[in-house]
């Protein structure tokens, strides 16, 4: 990212700057978020990781990148959408913070779980906040689950995309 | 004074224009081909087999969606779409390629039979290399077919579903796609530009060939020939007539510089597609004394259904790219027996499978491992089902000018009136009702249906326009003759799906290029004669 981007999202109090001096957020595999703060990312990667998590067939969302598609994609879209994003983030950390005075990460899985089955419920017809950023987020994580090398590769084992000779299509009598 | 001298100036290099070219050059005439786009170099300008995660916003390239112009016209009423691919070969280097002839039936509302196209049909599938099976249906014949491409297994499902429904009386099939890509190696000399297909998905923007373009085939084929002279990244601007009206003279063109040049033919072929073809008529003022230029259209349409079928989670899902989604056709619906309900017939066309680039199925409910399951087994197991319907040709459909607007040559934009008509709407619930009992007689789930279809489901199909100029036997009610000449002009023509006078619910390109080809052959026929030039 240009310094001169950073100042200005740092003017724009997207990102944290601290003493005057210019301080990058960072995270553990030193990806720097263009877009969220350290907190929000963070929160960001647990959510996506409940909404896809880890299972026997494959890793889950923060495993294949899904907080930093989702952090590439707000810092290019326009205004109104990093307001959502924004004020969306605001509201669901609320959420946790109020029910279990904790943050997200920080509440047990049942506790986790009980967030995400609420918002699951309302998923149909959104009405708070809360509620309209589940749905925000869910799509976000699943675009950016399947489109990573993880969700390609590793859930759906395609292991197409390339020539091949011949197309079999269906062989199995039983499904025709 | 003129700057180039032709036996005959075609404008556009779709499949129209393309197939035009091809066999007027053949023929032995002078032919100029004036294209509003550049060449483009397959494998070079568009290339396939990228990885989403291989960009920033995981969009990785698509030839289509990158340069599909979208913009260029004036929409009104429900919605209507008009686009263009502004390069030689048109749309056909992004077409997907699904070739299926019209049928005897069909051409009963057409001034002309089913055996006099069927000829250039063979023809059209020898040059380009259409592959499919020979199903024996009435009123969709089989082809000259190459090495057919089968089914994957939840279109088998759907297969299933309707042999079930025939066993009890239902009137329709379930066959294969048909498409015009080379799937046995390219041992003619027609091909020889081409390459095998290798079944990777990226049909969009085949970087190898193996799909038939314009650009691929004839275009290249009619240059050899030494009678042709590829004109790019020119415009034609109007059709110019003879100072006493009775004939054409050639064009005006510009390039994107604003020079303006103008060359003379002594005929000149309109292949600039449906809309842009009564465009050009409409602005040039010439062929229209029937008022009929820009009436007739029809398009295809449609909603989409889609299915899921647990029976065929386990299968292997690895590699389902195939020639890209759609492999499969339902297809005989109201050929003998109307609707009563509404007018006219459709096809759904269908598909299934898992790519890297779209996930058909971006959502099930909930969160957690259960969604996760779940979306890996519907992207495995779905089917999904893309109606094509044509509409029903009324006053409320049209192409005229938008005077009020202009493009970077000073031509007025096309204006696009669709108004769905209450036979349209019947017709989109027929089809929901009918891919719902396929599905459960398949023993599958409905996943995605509109269930009762408002006219803001509908969504119409932005490149199957056709009707603008239509063909008849009398002058006042038609533009075209049974040869696509104009009656108003002896040396103008059309050779672009614009001619179609009524239309089913097949495709359109291949009878384009079919009747193109038969259009050609008639203007070297008309040299040969002396009518001509
Ligand atoms: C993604 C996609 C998939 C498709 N799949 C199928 C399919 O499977 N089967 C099927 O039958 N059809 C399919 N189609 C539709 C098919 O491509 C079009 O019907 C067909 O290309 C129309 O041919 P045309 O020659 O009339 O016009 P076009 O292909 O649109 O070509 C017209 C050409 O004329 C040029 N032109 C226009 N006006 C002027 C002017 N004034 N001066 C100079 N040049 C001009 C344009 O730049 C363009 O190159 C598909 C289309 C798309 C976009
Ligand atoms: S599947 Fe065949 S026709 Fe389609 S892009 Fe690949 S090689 Fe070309």
């Amino acid at each position: 990212m240009e310094r001169r981007t950073i100042l200005e999202l740092v003017a724009a109090g997207v990102l944290p700057g601290a003493n005057g001096l210019l301080q990058i957020a960072c995270t553990p595999d030193g990806y720097q978020p263009e877009f969220f703060s350290r907190g929000q990312f963070g929160l960001l990667d647990t959510l996506s990781d409940l909404i896809l998590p880890a299972d026997e067939h494959s890793p889950g969302a923060s495993a294949a990148g899904v907080s930093r598609y989702i952090d590439v994609v707000v810092a290019d879209a326009p205004t109104t959408t990093q307001e959502r994003w924004q004020s969306g983030l605001e509201a669901f950390a609320g959420l946790a913070r109020e029910r279990f005075g904790s943050d997200l990460a920080d509440c047990d899985a049942g506790q986790q779980d009980a967030i995400l089955a609420d918002l699951a419920a309302a998923e149909g017809d959104p009405n708070s906040a809360a509620e309209r950023f589940f749905v925000l987020v869910k799509q976000a994580t699943i675009d950016g689950y399947y489109t990573s090398e993880v969700g390609i590769r590793d859930e759906l084992q395609y292991a197409g995309n390339t020539a091949v000779d011949e197309f079999a299509g269906c062989t199995h009598s039983e499904h025709g | 004074m003129a700057d180039e001298q032709f036996d005959v100036i075609v404008v556009g290099s779709g499949p129209g224009g393309g197939i035009a070219t091809y066999a007027l050059a053949m023929g032995g005439l002078k032919v100029g081909l004036v294209e509003a786009g550049p060449r483009l170099r397959a494998g070079v300008d568009y290339n396939g087999h990228h990885w989403p995660y291989e960009y920033r916003d995981r969009r990785a390239p698509n030839f289509w969606r990158d340069n599909f112009v979208r913009d260029h016209f004036t929409p009104v009423g429900d919605r209507p779409g008009h686009g263009q691919i502004r390069a030689l070969g048109g749309r056909s280097i992004c077409w997907a390629g699904h070739s299926l002839r019209f049928g005897p039936k069909d051409f009963e509302s057409w001034p002309i039979p089913y055996d006099v196209v069927a000829p250039y049909y063979s023809k059209a599938e020898r040059l380009m290399g259409v592959y499919g099976y020979h199903d024996g249906l009435s009123n969709m014949p089989d082809g000259e077919f190459l090495k057919p491409v089968p089914m994957r297994c939840p279109e088998e499902r759907l297969r299933l579903g309707v042999e079930r429904l025939r066993e009890r009386g239902a009137r329709m099939a379930f066959v294969a796609q048909r498409k015009a890509m080379l799937t046995q190696p390219p041992d003619r000399p027609e091909w020889k530009h081409r390459q095998k297909c290798h079944y990777c998905g990226h049909c969009s923007g085949c970087a190898v060939e193996a799909k038939y373009t314009s650009a691929n085939t004839p275009i290249p084929l009619a240059e050899e020939t030494g009678n042709l002279t590829v004109i790019t990244e020119t415009m034609a601007t109007r059709v110019r007539v003879s100072p006493e009206g009775g004939e054409v003279v050639g064009i005006e063109c510009r390039t994107a510089d604003g020079t303006v040049r103008e060359l003379d033919a002594k005929a000149v072929v309109l292949s600039c597609s449906a809309v842009e073809t009564a465009r050009l008529l409409l602005i040039s003022g010439v062929a229209n004394s029937s008022g009929h230029v820009g009436r007739n259209l029809t398009s295809h349409f449609g909603v989409t259904v889609k299915g899921f079928f647990p029976q065929v989670v386990g299968r292997d899902a690895s590699n389902d790219d195939g020639t890209s989604y759609y492999h499969s056709l339902l297809t005989g619906l109201y050929w003998d027996e109307p609707s009563p309900k509404f007018e006219g017939t459709y096809q759904v066309q269908c598909g299934a499978g898992v790519t890297a680039h779209r996930r058909a199925i971006r959502t099930a409910p909930g969160y957690g491992k259960d969604l996760k399951k779940r979306l890996r087994e519907l992207n495995v197991g779905h089917a999904g089902m893309n109606m094509q319907g044509t509409t029903l040709i009324s006053g409320n459909k049209l192409v005229d000018l938008d005077t009020s607007r202009e493009d970077a040559y000073g031509m007025p934009l096309p204006r696009i009136h669709l108004h769905y008509d209450d036979s349209d709407l019947a017709m989109a619930q027929d089809m929901v009702e009918k891919c719902e009992e396929i599905i459960r007689a398949g023993e599958g789930e409905v996943i995605e249906t509109p269930g009762t279809v408002r006219v803001d489901d509908l969504v119409i199909d932005l490149n199957h326009w056709v009707g603008t100029t239509r063909m008849g036997t009398d002058p006042s009610t038609s533009v075209v003759d049974t040869h696509c000449r104009t009656h108003d002009l002896p040396n103008l023509f059309v050779a672009d799906a614009s001619v179609f006078p009524a239309y089913p619910e097949k495709n359109p390109t291949l009878t384009n290029i079919a009747l193109s080809w038969r259009t050609a052959d008639g203007i070297v026929e008309g040299f040969r004669r002396n009518e001509l030039g």
